[in-house]
C-alpha cells in the first residue's frame, strides 16, 4: 500500500519544525555542561574581576551586566541571579525540544543568548553566532505544531533562507582559507589539529606531520567542499554528496579538534537544510493479502486495475 | 498573500545581503595589505549604520564565517604555579579550576585576547594590550584569593606545535610553548 507523498512545502515544514528542537536540545545540554563553571565564567567572584570583562563588552546589545543594572533591586550580578538566569535558558531550550510556544521561546532564547555570549563576547566562540542566527531562523519561521498538509510558501521561503544563509557560512569560509597560503600547502590544517581543545577523541599524533601529502591534499579537500556547497541546489545526486561530505568535515572537526558542540549544531543545520526537507516520507507497506498483488486495489489515488482495464476480461462475443 | 510573500522574501534576501557584506569587510580585513590596496571605508560605513549593526549582531551575522582562515592561529594558554608559605613545593595549574569540557573550552577562547602579546609592537592599540595585562593581573590576583597561596605566577604561553616544513627539514616532533607574559601576585595566605 502506498500512501500518498507529501508535498514540497509539507516537508520544508517539516525541516523548520525540526530546526528549534534539534537546536534547544543541543544548547540545553551546552547549559548543563556549563553550568558548574558558571560561579567562576560569571559570578561576582569570578576568574575575571568584571568590571574588566565588561570593558570588552561591544557598544551594542545588552549584556547580562546591562541586565543586571537594568533592574533596579539587583545592580550587580550576583551567583544568584546568574543561576537563575542559567535556569531560564535551560527551560527554554526545553520548551523549544517539546514545541511549547516555539516562536516566544525562540525569541526569549535570543535575547538571553544574545546577552550571556554575544553582547558580552568573553565566553564566546564561533558556534555563538551561528546559534544565534539558528535561534532567529527558528522565531521567523516555525511552521506551527500540526502538519496542515496545506501548501505552505511561508515554510518554503524559510527554508530557502536556511539553505541561503548555509551557503553563505560555507562560501566564504572555503574562500577565507583560499585566500591563505598555508591551507594550500598544507600548514594550516596541520596547525588546526595539533591545538585541539580540551578531549579530543581522536587525537593526531605529530607522527602524522611525516606525511606532508596527506595535509595538503586534506586542506585542498576541506576548501574544495566548502566552495562547491552551492551545488547542493542543483539536485538530488549533487545534495546529497554534499550533505554527506559536510557532515563528514564536521565529524572530521568533532573527533580530532574536540569542538562537538560547533560539530553538532552545523550538522544539525545541514540535515535541516539538505536532508529532512528532501526525505523520501512515502513508504510502500506490503500488506500479507497483498502479496500476489492482484487481491486489493491500491489506495494511493489511483484507481483500481479493473478500472485501468488492466486484469479485466474481454467478453467473446 | 502572494505580496506578503514576496515582501518575506526580499527581507530574506535583505537578511543574505547583510551576511554578506560583513563577510566580505571581513576577507577584506584580513587580506594582505599592499601599497595599492584601498580601505573598504563604504563597507565598513554600511555596516556602522546603527540599524544595519544592531539587526546584525541580534541575528548572529555580524561576525564572519572566516573560521581558521585564511590562517590559522596560535592557541593559547596559562599555566598557574602556587607557592605556600611553609612549604618548598610549587602546586602547577594547567587552568584556573574550571571543571567542565564546555567550560575550559570557552576558557580557552577567551585567552585568544593574548594575542596582542606576539604582535604588540605593530598593529595592534595600545590600550588592547593594556586591557589584556590587566585581566591577566586580575586573574592572578583572583588566584591568589581562591587558593590562599602566598605567591602565584599566571604565565600565558603560546603552543607552537612544529610545522609541515620543519619535521621535514629536521625530523624535530618537539612542541614549543613560548612565554608570552609573566604575572606575580603576592597574598598574605589566610587560614582557612
Amino acid at each position: 500500500m502506498k500512501l500518498p507523498s507529501v508535498s514540497q512545502a509539507t516537508q520544508a515544514a517539516n525541516a523548520l519544525r525540526s530546526l528549534p528542537r534539534g537546536i534547544g536540545l543541543l544548547l540545553a545540554i551546552e547549559m548543563i555542561q556549563l553550568w558548574i563553571d558558571l560561579p567562576l565564567l560569571y559570578g561576582p567572584n569570578g576568574l575575571i574581576e568584571p568590571a574588566l570583562l565588561h570593558l570588552r563588552q561591544r557598544p551594542i546589545g545588552w549584556s547580562i551586566y546591562d541586565l543586571t543594572d537594568a533592574i533596579p533591586y539587583l545592580q550587580t550580578l550576583t551567583l544568584p541571579t546568574v543561576h537563575l538566569l542559567a535556569v531560564l535558558y535551560i527551560g527554554l531550550c526545553l520548551a523549544l525540544v517539546f514545541e511549547l510556544q516555539v516562536r516566544l521561546s525562540s525569541l526569549l532564547l535570543l535575547f538571553l543568548h544574545q546577552a550571556l555570549f554575544i553582547a558580552d563576547p568573553n565566553w564566546a566562540y564561533g558556534v555563538d553566532y551561528l546559534v544565534q542566527t539558528g535561534l532567529f531562523f527558528s522565531c521567523c519561521f516555525y511552521p506551527g505544531r500540526l502538519t496542515s498538509g496545506l501548501p505552505n510558501n511561508w515554510a518554503k521561503i524559510g527554508l530557502l533562507a536556511l539553505q541561503g544563509q548555509l551557503t553563505v557560512v560555507y562560501i566564504f569560509g572555503g574562500w577565507s582559507k583560499l585566500m591563505g597560503g598555508s591551507w594550500h600547502n598544507g600548514e594550516a590544517l596541520w596547525k588546526a589539529v595539533q591545538q585541539a581543545y580540551i578531549g579530543s577523541a581522536i587525537p593526531i599524533s605529530l607522527n602524522w606531520g611525516t606525511w606532508p601529502y596527506l595535509w595538503i591534499a586534506a586542506g585542498w579537500a576541506v576548501i574544495l567542499v566548502e566552495l562547491v556547497y552551492p551545488l547542493a541546489w542543483l539536485g538530488k545526486h549533487t545534495r546529497r554528496c554534499i550533505w554527506i561530505a559536510i557532515s563528514g568535515l564536521h565529524a572530521g572537526i568533532a573527533l580530532t579538534m574536540g569542538l562537538y558542540h560547533f560539530a553538532m549544531i552545523m550538522i544539525w543545520y545541514n540535515c535541516c537544510a539538505w536532508y529532512i526537507p528532501y526525505k523520501k516520507l512515502t513508504k510502500s507497506i506490503n500488506l500479507p493479502f497483498e502479496r500476489d498483488g492482484s487481491a486489493i486495489a491500491s489506495t494511493n489515488g489511483s484507481p483500481p486495475p479493473a478500472i485501468q482495464g488492466k486484469g479485466v476480461q474481454k467478453k467473446s462475443k | 498573500m502572494r505580496g506578503q510573500h514576496l515582501f518575506v522574501l526580499t527581507l530574506v534576501f535583505l537578511h543574505l545581503g547583510i551576511s554578506i557584506l560583513h563577510n566580505v569587510q571581513q576577507l577584506h580585513s584580513t587580506a594582505p595589505q599592499t601599497a595599492d590596496s584601498r580601505p573598504a571605508t563604504g563597507l565598513v560605513w554600511l555596516q556602522q549604520l546603527p540599524l544595519l549593526s544592531h539587526y546584525a549582531q541580534f541575528t548572529g551575522i555580524h561576525g564572519g564565517y572566516g573560521f581558521f582562515g585564511p590562517s590559522v592561529g596560535s592557541t593559547f594558554h596559562t599555566r598557574i604555579q602556587l607557592s605556600f608559605s611553609g612549604a618548598e613545593e610549587i602546586l602547577t595549574l594547567p587552568d584556573p579550576g574550571l571543571r567542565s569540557r564546555a567550560g575550559k573550552l570557552r576558557y580557552s577562547s577567551f585567552l585568544d585576547l593574548n594575542e596582542v602579546f606576539i604582535d604588540q609592537d605593530t598593529v595592534r592599540p595600545t590600550s588592547d594590550l593594556n586591557l589584556a595585562k590587566a585581566i591577566m593581573r586580575s586573574l592572578a590576583k583572583r588566584m591568589t584569593d581562591s587558593y590562599g597561596a602566598s605567591v602565584v605566577d599566571v604565565s600565558i604561553l603560546a603552543k607552537s606545535p612544529p610545522s609541515l616544513s620543519s619535521i621535514r627539514e629536521t625530523g624535530s616532533l618537539q612542541v614549543r610553548y613560548i612565554q608570552l607574559f609573566d604575572q606575580r601576585c603576592y597574598h598574605e595566605a589566610t587560614q582557612r
